[in-house]
């Protein structure tokens, strides 16, 4: 039997969509060759759009919701006053199922004295992995569907049982639950800010939520200048570490936009990702 | 007939609320026993699911009219089930609104 690795877990997040999160993953994924790619952006995920891609496996999300059985209901409506979550109703002798507002919680089904309700299996979303390199894992949500926690969870769980050491963990825009289920198991988290009042504003919301769930973390600055910014003066004036800074440029953003792995091309950039990286393996102890 | 408004302010001369769910009061008005009173709306600040129990808690209250600007796709489903009739507002308070829909009506 092969000893196991510790494994490690970075994540990328930021308050704000289109900081740079995807950016930042990918480019770091490219100068960290061992490590395993996850895109938990579940409700637009594109950080595959950078790799040729042919060999990836999907996977089936589902959840449970209940179902009735119309012949075991009494009416008691026990199920309704158990949930929490508004998913029920009791209208003229009925009871009318919202699957969108269900949790999965189950007290319905455990509240139920004449057994009436059972779980039946809906599908939310998909997980797809390649098998070779480059090793990526992304989840997609369904349209229409209203919590795409339970593909990241499903990812979560992927991540532990895949065999690379290093997960590179790309989050979901914000700070709510998709992200807060991104972020557990992290050992250490990127935050991308931009040099801007807003970005200074999304960076302290994002804090927050780290300081919250006691993550380590440090902040790089996407799109940065020499000119005096409210996030370098931020960072200087609470003592916080910056690990990196991305210069403005717009050749990036363009190499960027049509897929390239600016990294892979451009030396200048590739050296703030190798420093990023060495950055990163020391935090982790690796 | 019994006529649901949701209203801001607990008085039959409050306006409209904007949201059906997140009103804070329902005003209700009994046509045959031309009674009004005002039902305050636990939903007003929940997290999810509001519209499914503010339809509910109409429903318990023998409603069958909702004057409303906007009903939201889960309420509404419920509304059709509970065989609740929806009509739009016009400017004016709860009760300007009732009694134009009961004139309409006749």
């Amino acid at each position: 039997m092969s000893e196991q690795k510790p494994k490690r877990k970075v994540s990328v997040l930021s308050g704000k969509g289109g900081t740079g999160k995807t950016f930042v993953s990918v480019n770091l994924f490219a100068v960290m060759t061992d490590a395993l790619y996850v895109d938990t952006d579940i409700e637009e995920p594109n950080g595959f759009f950078y790799f040729d891609i042919e060999d990836a496996e999907s996977e089936d999300v589902t959840i449970f919701v209940p179902k009735l059985n119309e012949k075991k209901c009494d009416g008691t409506q026990a199920c309704v006053n158990a949930c929490k979550f508004n998913a029920m109703a009791f209208i003229d002798d009925e009871l009318m199922i919202f699957d969108d507002l269900c949790h999965s919680c189950g007290a319905c089904i455990y509240a139920c004295p004449n057994d009436a309700l059972s779980k039946k299996y809906i599908s939310v979303g998909e997980i797809k992995e390649t098998r070779n390199n480059p090793r990526i894992m992304w989840g997609e949500m369904k349209p229409g569907k209203e919590s795409g926690v339970p593909i990241v969870e499903r990812l979560n769980e992927k991540i532990k049982t895949s065999g690379e050491s290093l997960a590179i963990v790309d989050s979901p825009p914000g700070i709510g639950c998709a992200v807060i289920e991104a972020m557990r198991d992290t050992d250490y988290a990127i935050l991308v800010a931009e040099p801007s009042l807003f970005g200074l504003h999304n960076m302290k919301m994002t804090i927050k939520l780290l300081d919250y769930l006691d993550v380590s973390y440090g902040i790089l600055i996407n799109k940065y200048t020499d000119e005096d910014n409210p996030v370098s003066d931020y960072a200087k004036q609470e003592k916080l570490p910056v690990i990196a800074k991305i210069p403005y440029d717009r050749t990036i953003a363009k190499m960027n936009a049509q897929g390239i792995i600016v990294a892979d091309v451009d030396k200048k950039i590739r050296q703030i990702f190798v420093d990023l990286s060495e950055t990163i393996r020391e935090e982790l102890t690796l | 007939m019994i006529i649901a408004v949701p209203i801001e302010k607990s008085t039959r001369k409050s306006f409209l609320s904007q949201s059906f769910a997140r009103a804070s009061y329902f005003g209700v008005y009994d046509s045959e026993n031309e009674t009004f009173h005002v039902l305050d709306n636990p939903y007003a600040k929940g997290q999810s699911g509001v519209g499914v129990k503010a339809v509910e808690l109409l429903r318990n209250h023998d409603v069958n009219h909702v004057i409303a600007y906007r009903i939201g796709t889960k309420a509404k489903q419920v509304i059709d089930a509970a065989n609740i009739t929806v009509s739009n507002p016009i400017d004016g308070s709860c009760i300007e609104n009732i009694e134009t829909f009961l004139e309409d009506k006749q």
